[in-house]
């Protein structure tokens, strides 16, 4: 992977971000964590990120209007969703605002989560690649 | 027997026997005295006899008779004066009292009325007119009696299908509260199962190692060991969340049993009622709380889960008034004031019309749905109309007092007063 990609989390739960912080930290990317969705959609619009794993269910915003924000705004950005509330619709309707994945809480484990954000890093490593041929400049690495 | 009841139904009514009344006559002439007892006693009733006011008094504190019939022209103590202490005491105020006089002035008879007498007979005593009147006012007051004891009764039976009611209600909310409260169980136990994924992951990354015989980098080991602390800190602090939430559901779950008075903290347990609530999802994330304590602890004497309850049933009712509000506010604020605590519970929905602040604390008075139904009204909201009734008994039992307001400025307001234990010794 040459890309150090910037990753956002998004949870209410603080705890569940240290958590996660940690479960990231022996990847490569840039981790930053917030409590606060509507921050996180600031923060989005200010910083770039190439990934972003959202809670469903927050205060203020939901996580599935922060994924349909997000993906308006700049549908590069690729977004997992992670609930504790199962429902097929959550479920579908996750899918249908362009989620690449879901997560149910509590993880069965949270490496999965590390794996899959792993895969979805090296997709946009290959789209990047032909992105950047089409284009055909050199770089846009971070 | 007396044939003529007030009211069918009321059995004690019929039954009464005169041979079981009491009178008390009070008269300073003894010839006056033997004369009623005679009347009287030839009615059937059972006489009791004082010579003046102070015996009298004395008579009545002792015995409790039925009536009073009751000289005006007394040495020492006369007669007014006496009825005054009858009808200032709550014990002897509703016995009836008859005055006896010679006086025909109509401004004596007035002032015997504004003492508090039901009624009066007149010197020469007529053996007629004093059996009539004192049948009259016995009757009146068994009815009077009998109508209390019905009233009280009634009371009780409301009070037990209330909490009949209340009880089921609760189960059914305990029903959609437990989404809520597994969801947010699932909180701490995502950080805990997290990090014990991560500490397994270590422990393999170790093993593994161990078994190449590749000694790992110092740096490594170092990362290694800092994060499989952070792993453990983390497990050991959602543990210990997760043990604070359901212990506080089980004193939710066991509260409602213990009935007894105890010292408490208004403030935590309006604290703890509002975790308790945040299971609620709608509650927690779309609804504003305004939370200003007062920062003296407010110690009162109270059941707590009775106080939890009248939280719970504000705190409801203000979560179902702003459905649909642009901008839902809840306020909860506690302040001291002399030796009561104000607690106030404030909302901005649309407030209550003034003509029905009273009643809203009426059992059974609601604009919701009934539940049973499964029928909604046009908010969606379902109620009994007892959760006020229920606060207001709850918070009269601790010797306070609630009360409704619908501010000029929008909204519903309810201050409930309630007094301070005092200093424990
Ligand atoms: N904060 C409020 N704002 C506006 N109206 C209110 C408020 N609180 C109570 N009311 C009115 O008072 C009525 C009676 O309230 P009460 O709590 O006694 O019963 P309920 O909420 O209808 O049913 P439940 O038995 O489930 O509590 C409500 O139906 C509502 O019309
Ligand atoms: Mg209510």
């Amino acid at each position: 992977m040459s890309n150090e990609y910037k990753i956002l989390l998004v949870d209410d739960d603080q705890q569940i971000l240290s958590m996660l912080e940690l479960a990231f930290s022996g990847s490569p990317y840039e981790i930053r964590s917030i409590t606060d969705p509507v921050k996180a959609y600031k923060l989005i619009e200010d910083e770039h990120f190439d990934i972003v794993i959202t809670d469903i269910q927050m205060p203020q915003m939901d996580g599935l209007s922060l994924l349909k924000k997000i993906k308006s705004f700049n549908g590069m950005i690729q977004v997992i969703v992670m609930t504790g509330h199962i429902t097929i619709n959550n479920t579908l309707d996750a899918f249908r605002y362009g989620a690449v994945d879901i997560f149910f809480k509590p993880f069965d484990n949270v490496q999965e989560l590390v794996t899959a954000t792993d895969a979805i890093a090296a997709r946009l490593d290959r789209v990047n690649i032909i992105l950047n041929s089409l284009v055909g400049k050199e770089g846009h690495n971070a | 027997m007396p044939t003529d009841n007030v009211g069918a139904g009321f059995s004690a009514l019929s039954s009464a026997k005169v041979g079981n009344q009491v009178i008390l006559v009070v008269d300073d002439d003894f010839v006056n005295r033997m004369l009623l007892r005679k009347i009287l006693e030839n009615s059937g009733y059972a006489v009791l006899e004082a010579f003046n006011g102070k015996e009298a008094l004395a008579r009545v504190k002792a015995d409790k008779p039925d009536l009073v019939l009751l000289d005006i022209m007394m040495p020492e103590m006369d007669g007014y004066e006496v009825c005054e202490y009858l009808k200032a005491d709550s014990d002897t105020e509703s016995i009836p009292v008859i005055f006896i006089t010679a006086l025909s002035d109509s401004a004596d008879l007035v002032k015997g009325f504004n003492v508090g007498a039901e009624d009066y007979v007149s010197k020469p005593i007529n053996v007629e007119e004093v059996r009539a009147r004192v049948k009259t006012h016995l009757k009146l007051k068994t009815a009077t009696e009998a109508i209390k004891r019905y009233n009280e009764e009634l009371e009780q039976v409301v009070a037990e299908s209330s909490k009949e009611l209340i009880r089921a209600e609760r189960q059914a909310a305990v029903g959609q509260l437990i989404q809520g409260i597994v969801h947010n169980l699932k909180g701490p136990l995502t950080t805990m199962k997290g990090g014990l994924d991560i500490g397994r992951k270590i422990l393999s990354a170790l093993t593994h190692a161990a078994e190449e015989e590749t000694a790992p980098s110092q740096g490594q080991l170092g990362k290694w060991g800092r994060d499989a602390s952070k792993a453990l800190e983390l497990t050991a602090t959602a543990a210990e969340r997760l043990q604070e939430m359901i212990n506080s559901l089980m004193e939710k779950g066991t509260a409602d049993h213990i009935h007894t008075l105890v010292r408490c903290d208004l403030n935590e347990i309006i604290l703890n009622e509002l975790e308790f609530l945040s299971a609620d999802l709608y509650f927690k994330h779309n609804i504003k709380k305004d939370v200003d304590l007062c920062p003296e602890k407010p110690v009162i004497l109270a059941n707590p889960s009775e106080i939890a309850q009248v939280l719970s049933n504000l705190l409801g009712n203000a979560k179902d008034a702003l459905t649909g509000s642009p901008s839902p506010t809840i306020s909860i604020n506690t302040r001291i004031s002399g030796s009561d605590i104000l607690l106030r519970v404030t909302d901005n929905g649309p407030g209550i019309a003034p003509q029905n602040l009273e009643k809203i604390f009426e059992p059974f008075y609601t604009t919701k749905a009934r539940p049973e139904k499964g029928a909604k009204n046009s908010a969606g909201l379902t109620g009994t109309g007892l959760g006020l009734y229920m606060c207001q008994r709850s918070v009269k039992a601790m010797g306070g007092e609630i009360r409704a307001e619908s501010p000029p400025t929008g909204g519903a307001a309810f201050q409930v007063r309630i007094p301070l234990a005092k200093q424990e010794t």
